[in-house]
């Protein structure tokens, strides 16, 4: 293991120490103790990028960032860690009524086609997450209602987040979907195998 | 650390004046106009639409980026000025996921050498380009247009 104190030295100074100390000793393990976030971030970004698996610690005012040589066991174990293929859980998060920038009219015609497809997921398909300007999708006057209520017909959990449609003003307006909070969400999260963000 | 192609490309587009292209410049119809300098070309065109009843579309891939300065920042060299640039305006450009975080960085980094970023009519556009390139500033490019929709945000693709 190597430590390197690059207190006091600016930016590119720390990345370049760093540099140096693999060139010439290549350490599994290095470590770097810097004293501003971007030098931080950097000398985390040079570490990832030589293959290092990287963390670091605040200590004071300083940080520690901590670099641990990749394995080839270690890879091979994450590998095996992979979840079945016939196992997934996809969560997907709708914080937006339409879907991408660019024209209003043909994202929300984009936005019904997708949730009228997202069946084709299957079994696979686990939850639907609402915020933001998504919510809008789950109160009356929606044009996605009908397919909502299949999926969840189906067992999808579909949860609406609720600050959201108290922010504006739709919470009695809701039709389909359970109110939650971002505890909820998060744990959702956490437990899905695959998130994807509209 | 650079290789001798890039000091030589980086040498040039430093020591390339505006002159040139000012004087292209005049002959268009050029609605606005700023160098990019220190606050990175989104910091500058933020500038340009902040308060304003206009946004920006950003194509991040036509923004001409020399190609070694992708692995630098890769390794971290960025200067911490880009950060604090980033930190400054980010509240007001979206990025589309499909832009690399990379690239984002790149387009915050406050090292460029004051190139200018003209707002002209689409019409005008290619004429422009064409005319400049014929000066010698082979690396102008259209990178974004100007949208009414989100006013004073930059939108990246």
């Amino acid at each position: 293991m190597q430590e390197i104190d690059a207190r006091g030295l600016a930016c590119p100074a720390p990345v370049l120490l760093a540099k140096e100390a693999l060139e010439k000793e290549n350490p599994d393990i290095l470590k770097v103790t810097v004293d501003n976030a971007a030098a931080k971030q950097n000398v985390a970004r040079f570490l990832t990028s030589r293959g290092f698996r990287v963390s670091d610690t605040r200590k004071g005012d300083d940080f520690e960032v901590s670099g641990e040589k990749e394995k080839a066991e270690a890879l091979q174990d994450m590998i095996c860690e992979m979840p079945a293929a016939d196992a997934k859980k996809i969560l997907v998060m709708i914080a937006t009524d339409r879907v991408g920038y660019g024209d209003d009219e043909l994202g929300l015609k984009l936005m019904t086609s997708f949730i009228k497809t997202l069946k084709e997921m299957g079994p696979d398909l686990w939850r639907l997450v609402f915020v933001n300007n998504g919510v809008k999708l789950t109160v009356k006057g929606s044009e996605v209602l009908e397919p909502l209520k299949e999926l969840e017909s189906n067992g999808n959990k579909i949860l609406v987040c609720g600050t959201c449609l108290n922010h504006f003003n739709l919470l009695d307006q809701k039709l389909v979907g359970e109110t939650t909070n971002m505890l909820d969400i998060v744990t959702a999260m956490q437990l899905a195998d695959k998130v994807i963000n509209i | 650390m650079a290789s001798p192609e890039t000091i030589n490309l980086v040498t040039r587009l430093m020591a390339t004046l505006n002159k040139d292209a000012a004087t292209v410049m005049k002959n268009y119809p050029v609605h606005a106009c700023t160098d990019i300098t220190g606050f990175g070309l989104l910091g500058h065109l933020a500038e340009m639409v902040i308060d304003s009843n206009s946004g920006i579309q950003l194509m991040a891939d036509q923004v001409p980026i020399m190609p070694e300065a992708l692995e630098y920042a890769r390794m971290g060299l960025f200067p911490v000025g880009a950060y604090k640039n980033r930190e400054f305006r980010e509240s007001m450009v979206r990025f589309s996921p499909a832009v690399d975080l990379l690239v984002q960085d790149i387009l915050f980094d406050p090292q460029t050498s004051g190139g200018l970023l003209m707002a002209v009519g689409r019409e005008k556009a290619d004429e422009l380009i064409e005319e400049l390139k014929a000066k010698g500033i082979d690396q102008a490019a259209v990178i974004g247009e100007v949208a009414a929709e989100p006013a004073a945000t930059i939108l990246v693709f």
